[in-house]
């Protein structure tokens, strides 16, 4: 538990850290930000 | 399950995301992002509707082995018929036509030939699907050249057709579709489906995905002119997709093949996004050197350690 709480972490700490790049000076990274979230969304695991 | 759900198994959305960013890879190739990028979208997602639905009707007796755990195949769990199926795969097809319109006749023409492309790889009597590496290379084709090319036509187009980047991410799409077979295995060697796993094995598989990788990196490098800023996370990257390659290799179990076939992944994903940072910033005539060379490099090196250390706390 303790490494999916880490895992979660870090991952926000990098979403934080490229919308901060984003909207401070460099906005016309919003794609790579954009695309970066996405692939932080939750999964639904389909499987059994 | 409702139809929503249905639509939505058949898109596989992940993917279809990753072939968006292709197409901003496009656009920014041609300059700029412009608010015809919003076009793209829709478009891929029912041409990778109007693909899997044919897909999934053709390898159904292949799939019932191969997929009978998977819950988000409509045709396998039941929730849908073969009728119902053919209803959403006509009405797929209709849909990206004329979705294809707002990029003019040459849209029209190059969805037309994705669409039939479609066909041609899941249907008898071609059905390109069977025929080893020609799989992956119609594959990677259509993976690589319809985002990228209608991201390109959606931008102000003030730069020639990325040919050579485009070469560069056909090879790396080449490299990762000959790992997509592992997970099919039993199912394509019952059914005498001879993929290019089955028909050369696995060291020769690996060794293959690993050369197209090294030819990936040198031409998308190539087109971006060794810009140090993605020359240096290129090869991090490359090194980190050799050792889960390596791990491939050597295992027999197939749940730490998945794992490794998925870090693989997100490796060249992170590297998509360093690229597409790097593009993005060489369009801002406002910005120093210093700052082409800092922003995909940053961007490549937080992705891929990210990207290892999710796989060591998963291993």
């Amino acid at each position: 538990m303790l490494k999916n709480i880490n895992h979660r972490l870090s991952g926000i700490v990098i979403l934080l850290f490229f919308s901060i790049v984003v909207t401070m000076k460099y906005e016309f990274l919003w794609p790579v930000l954009l695309f970066i979230t996405i692939s932080h969304l939750p999964v639904k695991r389909a499987k059994k | 399950m409702n139809i929503l759900k249905i639509l939505l198994n058949f898109a596989r959305i992940r993917v279809t995301t990753m072939l968006y960013a292709l197409s901003f890879l496009g656009a920014a190739s041609g300059g700029e992002i412009s608010s015809r990028i919003v076009f793209v979208f829709p478009l891929l997602i029912t041409w990778y509707i109007h693909a899997t639905t044919i897909n999934d009707y053709a390898d159904y007796e292949i799939d019932k082995i191969n997929l009978k755990q998977e819950k988000d195949r409509p045709l396998l769990t039941s929730n849908l018929t073969k009728v119902g199926l053919w209803r959403i795969h006509i009405l797929s097809l209709f849909a990206t036509v004329l979705l294809s319109l707002p990029f003019g006749i040459k849209g029209v023409i190059l969805t037309i030939l994705l669409l039939t492309i479609d066909y041609v790889y899941s249907l008898r009597p071609l059905r390109i699907s069977d025929r080893g590496i020609f799989a992956q290379y119609s594959l990677a084709g259509a993976y690589v050249y319809f985002p990228l090319t209608l991201g390109y036509w959606s931008s102000p187009m003030a730069n020639t057709y990325p040919w050579v980047l485009s070469i560069g991410l056909y090879c790396a799409f080449v490299a990762r579709l000959l790992l997509k077979d592992y997970r099919d295995v039993r199912g394509d060697s019952k059914h005498g489906k001879m993929t290019f796993l089955l028909r050369h094995g696995t060291t020769t598989t690996i060794y293959t995905s690993i050369g197209f990788w090294v030819l990936s990196i040198g031409l998308v490098n190539s087109s971006v002119s060794f810009a140090y800023g993605v020359v240096i996370p290129s090869l991090a990257g490359l090194l980190q997709g050799y050792l889960f390659l390596k791990v491939l290799g050597k295992t027999k179990d197939t749940i730490k093949q998945q794992n490794s076939i998925t870090f693989i992944a997100k490796t060249a994903n992170a590297l998509i996004m360093t690229l597409l940072a790097y593009l993005l910033t060489r369009n801002q005539s406002f910005l120093s050197g210093n700052e082409l060379f800092i922003i995909p490099l940053t961007t490549g090196a937080i992705l891929l350690s990210y990207n290892w250390f999710r796989y060591t706390t998963i291993k």
